[in-house]
Formats: structure tokens, C-alpha cells, sequence
């Protein structure tokens, strides 16, 4: 990141601060849609993300940590776009697929329901460190720096949701009776 | 059965599906949101660079004392001030060193940085210009920061920030207090509404030393003092620039409020909160164990000379 672009941008510099959007913007947006699994949501979390990044820029006190303090707003923003809007379960919109799977990657649409299924039953909380950890590869005393929690918090979560998108994919394997007794 | 290793592999390609484009309309709309949308200065910010050995300020400093002098020495001759920088030792008994000394019934604004001529000057508090306007007493040997209204801080001639000390003021109306100072991040906080439970939501954080909060007056009006102490057994690293990381807190920063970060270990803040219309205003005093002993009973001085128009 450009540290003087975020200097200016930090002195009120409005086209500065335009050019960190479009820098930044395509990154915040893939990773609220993928914590929130709603591009509605991911959409009004980018936009509130990115206006108290240009509010708050002046409270950053080393530009060089720019992008690891636009994500922590960031997600603050999915925290209250969660919160604020209540559509989490019934109205979920799925993400349309800007590509096709890779032969390496899912070998099914079953697949795919059942991680969508998965990923939607975990916290923000867990779900954040999943998408950071696995979607933009920051290493886990990143996460923990980028969340404000200790190292130790971001394995646990990170043990926790895998656990669950693993029972998830393994559901077809599960006697359908389980699902009807509960 | 899936192996954690194929989770992972099926959970990443998964990720790597769907939208990566933010839509140029929601690009535009923040920035249609910009002027609309003030920045938040840092009013509240440790300040760094009056103790900071910065050439282009001391430059800076240097020629607006220079011309300060110039004009008080052509247009004010019959005040016989030294006309030169301040000095670095507070003076119990000011006396104009500056010639911005005010000498005329319209009073200047106290400066955001620099070196402050003794006298009586009025301060628009951050965010409140046009609402309330405050007239303060500053004596000799203080500075402005931060380029701040209402930050007035003690040049102690030393390298170091924790030999100084300070008074800044401010409105933290709707201001959010952390229910920990260190681990505000992920600790419940609170929204005080009002002078008497602020301060009193500020006295009941845990892990720091607080006094019971008390009525005072502040410039006539009805107001209540508490005073902080940041705890000396944190563990704090320094940063380049001078100021301090709080290694175990969140993002570093050890907070009493919304903004409000403090700047080193046994930091005293003496926080005089008072409501003025539907606002609440707060003047701290904040020293540290190396601040010069006359630092405080001046900002105390100040303080009991304010104002409120």
C-alpha cells in the first residue's frame, strides 16, 4: 500500500482518498461477501467500511498498518450489518460463481450447499478468521493482530470452524434419521 | 470421511468462488458521502511532535516567534516584553514573553502549535465551533499541539514527552467509554449520557486507579472531577517516533474512551467533566511522574481562568 497516498488521504485529501478506495475496494468487497455470504449485506458493510476508513483515517497512527486496520473496520462493519439487518437465515441470497470451479478444487454442487450450509451456521467471529486465514492467506499472528485477539483465540476459532465445514461436507454420510430426530 | 487436509483444500477453492469486484456504484456513493462526512481528528492522539527533534518545526517555530517579535517590536513598543522564544521554565507569575500577548478586546485563538504567548485567548473546542467558545489564561512557557484546538502542552526542554505535561479540551458528547482500558477492543462498553455518569462510568473501569468522582466547579458551572491513573506494571515497548506501544493491549493503545489513548505508564489524568446545553464538555490535566512539579498547579490555573461564553 501506498503509505503516502494514506498520509493525505489522512489530511483530508479526498482524491487521495479515492485512490485508496479503488485500491482497497475490490479486496474489502471479496472479503465482506465472503464473510457475510449476501452480497445485499457485503455490499452496505463495503460502503460502511470504507467511509469510516476516511473518517477515522486521522486516528491511524502508522499509515504503514493501513491495510490491516481497513479490515478491522471492515469487519466491524459486517458485525453491525449482521446485527442491524436480521436477514441472516430466511433471506440469504448465495453468491453467484464469477467463475467455475477448478477441477482441483470442489468436486461438486453438493459440495458447495453443504459448505454454503456450513459456513452459514459458524459466528462472524469464526467465520472472519476462516475467510482470513484461507481466502487471503494472512498468517495467523495476523489474524490475530488484524481481530485484536491473542494468537491462541484465532487457532481455536480457526479449530472450530474447520471442525464444522467438515461435519458439514460429511453430512451426506450421516444417516438421514439423524436429521429427522431432531 | 473428509481429512482436514481435504476440508482445507475444499474450503479454500470454495473461497476463492464468487464475487471479487466491488460495484462502481457503491464506489461512488462514498465518495458522493465524503464532504458530508468530516474526519474525525486526532485530537485525542498522543502528541509527539513538540518534544520531537524535528527540524521543519523548529523552523517553523522559529520564524513565527521571529515574526511575532517583529511585529510587537514595530506595533507595540509601549509593551516592553522580552519579545524572544519563551522560556522553558512556567512562571508562577506570567508576564508577557510574546508580543501575541492579546492587547485588544477581540482575542486571539489559542494556537494549535507553537510556542503560546502569555494571555488571555479564546478556544473553540474541536467539533463544537459555532456552539460554544471557551477563554482560557495561558502563562508563559507553554505550547500549542497537534495542531488541535484546545491543546496546551508543556515545552520541558527535554527530549522526552513524558517530562511534559498538558491540558486539552474537548466534547465527548456520545462518546463511547471502554469497560477496559486495555482490552477495549473486546470488552463491553457503555455510552454515558451526561457529565456525572461519565466520569462515573470512567471510575468503575477495572485494572486502573481511580478516584471517586466529586463535584467541582468549572468555569461557574456545576461539574465533576475524577482522577485516572495508568497502571506502571504495563509492558510497553517504544516506537520510533518516541511515542509508546502498550504491547498487551488492543492495537497497542491503552484507552479510556472513545479516542482517548494515553501516552505512558502512572500517567495522571485529572478529568473535569461539566454539561453545557445538551454537550459535555472535558478539560484533562494529564501529567506524568517526570512532568516538572510547577506543570500542574499552572494547568490548574488555566483551568480555574476558563470561561464559557
Amino acid at each position: 500500500m501506498d503509505t503516502e497516498l494514506v498520509i493525505r488521504a489522512q489530511r483530508g485529501d479526498e482524491e487521495a482518498f479515492a485512490s485508496l478506495a479503488v485500491a482497497v475496494g475490490d479486496r474489502l468487497h471479496a472479503v465482506s461477501c465472503r464473510i457475510l455470504r449476501d452480497i445485499d449485506l457485503a455490499e452496505d458493510a463495503t460502503q460502511q467500511a470504507l467511509l469510516a476508513i476516511w473518517r477515522d483515517l486521522p486516528t491511524l497512527r502508522d499509515p504503514a498498518r493501513f491495510e490491516a486496520w481497513s479490515y478491522r473496520l471492515l469487519l466491524r462493519a459486517c458485525y453491525a450489518e449482521g446485527r442491524r439487518t436480521r436477514r441472516w437465515a430466511p433471506n440469504l441470497r448465495l453468491l453467484p460463481a464469477d467463475e467455475p470451479a477448478g477441477g482441483d478444487g470442489l468436486s461438486s454442487v453438493h459440495d458447495r450447499d453443504q459448505l454454503e450450509r456450513g459456513f452459514r451456521r459458524l459466528s462472524i467471529d469464526h467465520r472472519a478468521v476462516v475467510v482470513l486465514h484461507h481466502f487471503l492467506d494472512m498468517p495467523l499472528e495476523a489474524v490475530a493482530e488484524t481481530l485484536c485477539v491473542p494468537p491462541g483465540t484465532v487457532r481455536s476459532r480457526l479449530h472450530h470452524a474447520m471442525r464444522g465445514l467438515r461435519a458439514a461436507l460429511d453430512a451426506d454420510a450421516r444417516p438421514a434419521a439423524q436429521e429427522a430426530i431432531r | 470421511m473428509s481429512t482436514e487436509r481435504e476440508t482445507t483444500r475444499v474450503v479454500r477453492a470454495w473461497l476463492e468462488e464468487g464475487v471479487t469486484a466491488l460495484p462502481d456504484r457503491v464506489l461512488d456513493a462514498v465518495l458522493d458521502q465524503l464532504p458530508a462526512t468530516p474526519q474525525r481528528r486526532p485530537w485525542w492522539r498522543a502528541w509527539r511532535s513538540p518534544y520531537m527533534n524535528n527540524p521543519v518545526r523548529i523552523a517553523i517555530a522559529a520564524a513565527a516567534v521571529l515574526v511575532v517579535a517583529l511585529v510587537g517590536y514595530e506595533f507595540l513598543p509601549s509593551n516592553t516584553g522580552s519579545g524572544g522564544p519563551p522560556t522553558t521554565t512556567p512562571s508562577a507569575a506570567p508576564s508577557p514573553t510574546l508580543a501575541a500577548a492579546p492587547t485588544s478586546t477581540v482575542l486571539p485563538t489559542l494556537p494549535g502549535s507553537g510556542p503560546i504567548g502569555a494571555g488571555k485567548y479564546t478556544i473553540f473546542p474541536d467539533g463544537l465551533r459555532g456552539y460554544v467558545s471557551l477563554t482560557m489564561e495561558v502563562p508563559a512557557g507553554w505550547e500549542g499541539c497537534c495542531a488541535a484546538p484546545g491543546w496546551i502542552v508543556y515545552n520541558g526542554g527535554a527530549s522526552a514527552w513524558l517530562t511534559g505535561a498538558a491540558i486539552l479540551v474537548g466534547d465527548v458528547t456520545g462518546l463511547v467509554v471502554y469497560g477496559d482500558s486495555c482490552r477495549w477492543q473486546s470488552s463491553p462498553t457503555s455510552k454515558p449520557v451526561g457529565a456525572d455518569a461519565f466520569a462515573a462510568a470512567l471510575a468503575a473501569q477495572p485494572g486502573r486507579q481511580a478516584s471517586q468522582p466529586r463535584a467541582v466547579t468549572v468555569a461557574g458551572l456545576p461539574g465533576v472531577h475524577v482522577r485516572l491513573t495508568v497502571p506502571d506494571d504495563l509492558q510497553t515497548t517504544t516506537q520510533s517516533d518516541g511515542d509508546l506501544t502498550f504491547v498487551d493491549c488492543d492495537a497497542g493503545e491503552y484507552r479510556s474512551f472513545d479516542g482517548r489513548h494515553h501516552q505512558g505508564l502512572s500517567q495522571i489524568d485529572d478529568f473535569y467533566f461539566v454539561d453545557v446545553g445538551s454537550r459535555t464538555l472535558v478539560f484533562d490535566i494529564f501529567s506524568f511522574p517526570g512532568s516538572p512539579a510547577s506543570a500542574v498547579p499552572e494547568l490548574e490555573a488555566m483551568l480555574a481562568s476558563v470561561e464559557i461564553d
